[in-house]
């Protein structure tokens, strides 16, 4: 019984320290010089900004409730924000959030106002003047850019780890898997949920052919939001990629659109290589299909190797991951290579 | 003096012509040296006539900038820069690493990029062969936006140009190694004393298009021990030879064929041999079970709306298509060596009498057969007429299910509706819109014995 209440009363304390953590933000309220000025109108009805005299008051309890938001007030308004308990708990961030209009400590005493997910910021808060010097816009928005970097960063580990306990990805790692119909990859609701067994690893020529590329890589994260994919395609020592396919005319380039990366492990609900009923089709497949049109023997297979890479400034600067799938050449076949015949011809 | 004028206006010329020699970076980081340096930053606005306006304006404070050089050297000989590390407003530091170390364009930090000219280091974000500086550390001055982004975008070009060069030879040195590596870890010139299959994956449900993973081990007279990629070696593939009848070898695995009658006694069985030494060879026998927990023979009817087709203009819109009638001719059997009790059924499309599939499957396995017709396609709205009628939906397609007699009860579950009726276009008016399509009609499900056997 006695242990039941000690641990109790632990438990408590615990709890009130988890609860009143934020007491020391009290340190947050003063007055405030601001570097581009808070809108307002004056007497004349003239807009003008206010720079300086901005009153921030953090308010941890009021009423009995804990509140831990901040009261930002200026000659033209008020608005107020909550701070992000998880994210100040967990990181020590100080991050108030309120629709659009959120609060960024940057240093103590210099806030940034930023919008929602801190990719702009309006303006800086200081109580010290000379502080504004130190913290431009620019250098506000890169400190945020810097922690929010930190907290994706953490989320894409835990984004890989999670794709980690799904086999079709843990035992696919930087390869490209093939499915026979769309429906193996788009029905996994943005996990590598598929059963492995839906895998294929062939295929006749002319029947529907999905692919997606599990990789350790995110794209994004390594290469940038100015990177793009590049997919090459080789049967028998002949290449084609998107990129330099889409460079061959007008129309070409219209048929290969621009991939841009997922900020992600993976395709989001994989991509065609050909598939006639959901009229999807690689034009870059087909035109290696059109290169190997007549140099094909019927009964006999041929891997297709399908290679993801990620591209920028001009040539590939990373692979993301490879598969080989055996497309079979069946005399059914041949009405499929001539139809995409036709397609290539014409453009 | 007309002379004169025209040398001086040739000379002009060529001074003009002269391309902006790009620079090795690493030299171009190395000679601009650490230090602490005025930065300017770009500012924008709008001008009267709603124009922006690019401007650059000095910070209050000197940003320092230092670097790291590794060990290697560049194409060039000059030490790679591994790290170009820039204190913005000495508040952030922010470190930027090289494009390519051996022959530097630029240095990337996320998506913003440095690049050296002259006694300036310009930060800039690049995107479709555009730069936008954000920010110039300089030794002097710097001139108005206009110019400095022409500077930089003709040096980056020509950079790029030049960097086209050093990634062939970039290429070359990987393809060398690569053939080092390839040398070292091949089996050619090597005498193999034995072989061993390394299984990586067996799944549980082993039948028809199952995938076994698997990898090869090689040891060779001097006992040292080679291994295929998937198994943590650097041994080619290509230097086995993988033979089975009863499946498809592709990329560390072999998928079973999707057609029973190819599998030769209800197993995988493949053999592993080296291409270079005869006689050494290594066998694996994976017993197949058919044992699915269900199985689906599926051919539907497409959808009028994925056949949709420009005619002259118009979007034509289309009936579905009928799912395919087809005859499941179904036998008891039991598997060769294991003696496991399994359905053959073989699948043959009633309108060409040509056989789909023959498939074997344990009597556990449930059977799904899905020959819906497709939904008709919605018809095309007109602005200055009545609309067009909605298509037609697709016919279910018609299942004979041709038993043996011994066959029993099949756990099989057939689902052949007709497809839905497209909905009439949209015309002008409530009154002048299309009729609806007619919905497919339901495909016909005949119960038969089998007489006779199959032939496989």
């Amino acid at each position: 019984m006695k242990r039941k209440f000690v641990t109790l009363l632990l438990s408590c304390a615990t709890y009130s320290v988890s609860l009143f953590a934020q007491a020391d933000l009290a340190a947050i309220s003063g007055k405030y010089f601001a570097a581009d000025g808070f809108e307002f109108e004056n007497a004349m009805k003239m807009k003008k900004k206010q720079k300086d005299d901005i009153s921030v008051t953090f308010v941890g309890e009021a009423d009995g409730k804990i509140q831990n938001l901040v009261l930002v007030k200026w000659k033209g308004g008020e608005f107020k924000a909550f701070l992000d308990e998880k994210l100040y708990n967990k990181k020590k961030v100080v991050w108030f959030k309120e629709s659009e209009n959120t609060l960024f400590e940057l240093a103590p005493g210099v806030f940034a106002i930023a919008n929602k997910d801190g990719s702009q910021v309006g303006d800086v808060l200081a109580k010290d003047k000379n502080q504004l010097k130190d913290f431009d816009i620019e250098t506000a928005k890169a400190l945020i850019d810097e922690k929010t970097s930190e907290l994706k960063g953490d989320a894409d580990n835990a984004a890989l780890a999670k794709y980690m306990k799904f086999e079709a990805f843990k035992n696919n790692l930087d390869k490209v898997v093939f499915g026979d119909n769309r429906n193996t990859f788009y029905n996994a609701y943005g996990e590598p949920a598929e059963d492995p067994k839906t895998h294929i690893k062939s295929q006749l020529i002319g029947k529907p052919v999905w692919y997606n590329c599990y990789s350790k890589t995110n794209a994004v994260a390594k290469y940038g939001k100015t990177a793009e994919i590049n997919i090459e395609y080789e049967m028998e020592g002949v290449k084609v990629d998107r990129k330099s396919q889409a460079k061959k005319g007008r129309n070409w380039a219209s048929s290969i659109p621009k991939i841009e990366p997922r900020d992600d492990y993976k395709f989001l609900g994989g991509r065609p290589v050909c598939d006639g009923s959901a009229k999807s089709f690689d034009y870059a497949f087909l035109a290696l299909m059109n290169e190997m049109n007549g140099k094909l023997l019927f009964g006999k297979s041929y891997n297709l190797k399908v290679t993801v890479y990620a591209y920028k400034d001009g040539a590939n600067v990373g692979k993301l991951g490879e598969g080989v799938i055996a497309m079979k050449y069946e005399p059914e076949s041949q009405a499929a290579m001539d139809l995409w015949k036709k397609w290539v011809d014409e453009l | 003096m007309k002379a004169l004028l025209h040398m001086l206006l040739a000379v002009l010329i060529a001074v003009i012509a002269i391309p902006v020699t790009a620079q090795n970076q690493n030299k171009s980081f190395a000679d601009f040296g650490t230090g602490s340096y005025s930065t300017y930053k770009m500012e924008s606005s709008y001008d009267y006539n709603n124009v922006k306006k690019y401007k650059f304006e000095k910070v209050s404070k000197q940003w320092p900038v230092t670097m790291q050089q590794g060990a290697g050297k560049d194409f060039e000989g000059n030490p790679v820069i591994e790290t170009v590390t820039i204190s913005r407003q000495g508040v952030i530091k922010e470190n930027f690493v090289p494009d390519i170390p051996e022959n530097p364009v630029y240095f990337g930090y996320k998506d913003f990029r440095i690049t050296v000219i002259g006694n300036k280091i310009y930060q800039y974000e690049w995107s479709n062969d555009n730069a936008t500086i954000i920010y110039i550390l300089s030794k002097g001055d710097v001139s108005g936006y206009e110019s400095e982004k022409s500077t930089l975008e003709n040096h980056v070009r020509d950079a790029f140009k030049n960097q086209l060069a050093a990634r062939g030879k970039l290429n070359e040195v990987k393809a060398a190694n690569a053939q080092k590596d390839a040398a070292e870890n091949t089996l050619k010139g090597k005498t193999v004393k034995s072989i061993e299959i390394e299984m990586v994956e067996i799944p549980k449900e082993m039948g028809l298009r199952s995938t076994v993973k698997f990898g090869i081990k090689a040891t060779t007279a001097d006992g040292k021990t080679y291994s295929t990629p998937n198994i943590g070696g650097k041994t080619p593939w290509a230097d086995f030879d993988i033979k089975t009848t009863d499946g498809i070898f592709v990329e560390e695995a072999i998928e079973v064929h999707e057609d029973a009658s190819k599998v030769s006694n209800d197993e995988l069985k493949f053999t592993v041999s080296s291409k270079y030494t005869s006689g050494v060879s290594a066998q694996k026998i994976i017993p197949l079970t058919y044992e699915f927990t269900s199985y689906t023979i599926k051919h539907i009817g497409r959808y009028g709306n994925q056949w949709r087709r420009e005619v002259g203009g118009v979007q034509m819109a289309s009936r579905g298509e009928d799912g395919k009638s087809l005859e499941l001719k179904i036998q008891k059997g039991l598997t060769k060596n294991s003696n496991l009790p399994v359905y053959k059924i073989e699948v043959i499309d009633t309108k060409t009498a040509k056989v789909i599939n023959r498939l074997k499957l344990s009597q556990n396995t449930l059977i799904n057969v899905r020959v819906n017709g497709g939904d008709g396609d919605k018809g095309n709205d007109r602005k200055d007429r009545k609309a067009d009628d909605g298509m037609d939906g697709g016919n279910g397609g018609d299942v004979i299910i041709s038993k043996s007699a011994d066959a029993g009860n099949v756990n099989i579950n057939i689902v052949s509706t007709g497809g839905k009726a497209g909905k009439g276009g949209n015309g002008p008016t409530a009154f002048s819109n299309g009729s609806p399509g007619r919905d497919g009609r339901d495909g016909k499900i005949t119960n038969k014995t089998l007489a006779g056997g199959l032939g496989w």
